[in-house]
């Protein structure tokens, strides 16, 4: 594993955030940590810190970001905008990192388990469509007995034009990009809220840096 | 839960400039209309009641917003399918009804970012326009039901014919609706405006610990990170429910309803037994304005519904 390298930083990262149209302007944080003070996830999981992600952003440090395991743990709850002093949208920010982070090969096990979804949507143009018939069975049971149409179904040519929305926005090269982009193991072991360096003496043991 | 009412934020200007629509496009919600399709039936019954009629259309897709925000798709799907989805009322001029907190933001998110922004208004233009669809103007209003359930709560008042005398019952918001600032009719870390509902139907509002705790499952942790941080922040939240001997728990969203109810039988089988029954808002005011019970679909609750809801059935 290696240890972060000095020149590991970039005021280009913060541009980026700006151009992406996704995050509003969050130099305007002003670090007071309500975020994280209203934060379910630091609440369970006090490694992970809103307020100390937004300032590795901010500072360009964007290895820690890419490397990150605790930007996959957000619940995009919203409490943190809802909270902010400076109006920043923190969960279109965290969005963009994970997009970020995935743009470099990480964080493909956070992202993996969603694709099934985006691949039944595609066909279906509804999300969480079950396949097990038996489930569907008691869906279309339930649902006949309220009077509604047996299963949630989009016309056809809803469907048509859904997937015509894969194609011209760029969404089916993005996904095969994604799917043969390899996972890149996370090698800065910044792992749990804190820089982790390899002690060299006993391989495999970690200590703080 | 006296004291803590009299500390109401809700915005009485904003709920004055709520309208009382006779006519609204309904959005559906996939995770309602599998998981919960009863409480798709409850906001037809509400709407009724408050003559309100919901118009649909099968050519809306899904609002995308789930995949966005689980990364698994490209922004540009998310908006282009917020610019067609919303080309649909629009079309048929009228605004929207939504009663999925998730379908809520991610519509209202994802209609500001194409009207703000030029470059995603080409993406979302250019996808109506390939699709011989008209653009997206952007000056449709999108609501969310429960705001205009309350707008009308002196209608709904005069309109109860199961009083829910003595039920205790206790909210939880979801985050979606109420992180929208600009419009949302309540205060996010402090809203009260369910308590006031449950109180018009008679019912005994609870104030519990974790009130204003989220669900946990809005983008998808409940696949990634359930053991580590989900089902401990749910059960958290559903222990401190029982602590406050609340009996019904309400949400206004299908997916937080799917994490409260469902998640309870895993952490039964944990050796935290609880049993609270978590129906959507409109469930419960339909059943109070006295609509069937077989109408509300509570067949598809996890949870038992009806030993809490069976003394108010004549
Ligand atoms: S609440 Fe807003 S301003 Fe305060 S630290 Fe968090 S992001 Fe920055
Ligand atoms: S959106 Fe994420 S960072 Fe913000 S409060 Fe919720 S879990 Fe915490």
């Amino acid at each position: 594993m290696k240890r972060e390298q000095a020149s590991d930083w970039s005021l280009e990262f913060e541009k980026a955030i700006a151009t992406s149209g996704l995050a509003d302007d969050i130099s305007r944080c002003i670090s007071c940590g309500k975020c994280t003070g209203v934060c379910p996830v630091a609440a369970i999981s006090p490694s992970y810190n809103p307020r100390q992600i937004i300032r590795e952003v901010l500072l360009g440090n964007y290895e820690r970001i890419v490397q990150s395991e605790e930007i996959w743990r957000c619940f995009w709850c919203a409490n943190c905008a809802a909270t902010c002093p400076s109006e920043i949208k923190y969960p279109l920010l965290m969005l963009y990192i994970r997009y970020f982070s995935m743009s470099h090969g990480a964080g493909k096990k956070h992202v993996d388990p969603f694709i099934r979804f985006v691949t039944k949507a595609r066909q279906e143009a509804v999300t969480f469509q079950p396949g097990k018939p038996a489930r569907l069975d008691e869906i279309r049971a339930l649902r006949s007995s309220l009077g509604l149409s047996p299963l949630r179904i989009v016309s056809d040519d809803g469907i048509r034009e859904y997937q015509k929305l894969f194609e011209i926005t760029g969404t089916d090269e993005w996904l095969k990009n994604y799917q043969e982009t390899p996972e890149v193991p996370i090698n800065l072991s910044y792992l749990e809220g804190r820089i982790l360096v390899q002690d060299d003496s006993n391989s495999g043991s970690e200590r703080e840096a | 839960m006296e004291e803590y009412q009299r500390l109401s934020l809700i915005d009485p200007q904003r709920v004055a400039n709520l309208p009382t629509p006779d006519k609204l496009f309904l959005f559906l919600s996939c995770t309602g209309s599998i998981e919960y399709p009863g409480t798709e039936r409850a906001v037809r019954i509400v709407g009724e009641k408050l003559g309100i009629e919901f118009v649909e259309s099968v050519d809306q897709t899904c609002c995308t917003g789930y995949m966005l925000t689980c990364n698994a798709v490209n922004p540009q799907l998310a908006l282009a399918s917020t610019s067609r989805n919303l080309s649909i009322p629009q079309e048929m001029g009228l605004d929207v009804g939504v009663f999925c907190n998730g379908c809520y933001g991610y519509l209202r998110e994802l209609a500001h970012l194409l009207h703000s922004n030029p470059a995603f208004k080409e993406v979302g233009d250019k996808a109506n326009e390939a699709l011989g669809r008209e653009k997206f103007r952007g000056h449709l209003k999108i609501y969310h039901v429960q705001e205009l359930w309350y707008k009308q709560l002196e209608k709904l008042t005069s309109l109860v014919k199961r009083p829910l005398t003595g039920l205790k019952i206790a909210a939880h918001y979801g985050c979606h609706y109420l992180a929208n600032k600009d419009v949302a009719i309540d205060d996010a870390q402090y809203p009260t405006f369910h308590e006031e509902i449950y109180k018009a139907l008679g019912a005994t509002p609870v104030v519990y610990k974790e009130r204003r705790a989220c669900c946990g499952y809005s983008v998808g942790r409940g696949f990634t990170h359930r053991e580590e941080t989900v089902l401990p922040h749910i059960t958290n939240k559903m222990l401190s429910a029982a602590a406050a001997g609340v009996q019904l728990m309400t949400t206004t969203c299908p997916g937080c309803n799917t994490a409260l109810d469902r998640e309870q039988k895993t952490i039964t089988a944990r050796g935290n037994a609880v049993s609270i029954p978590v129906i959507d808002l409109s469930q419960l005011i339909a059943f109070a304005l006295g609509a069937p019970v077989e109408q509300l679909g509570f067949k598809a609750n996890t949870t038992p519904v009806l030993p809490v809801l069976e003394r108010f059935i004549k």
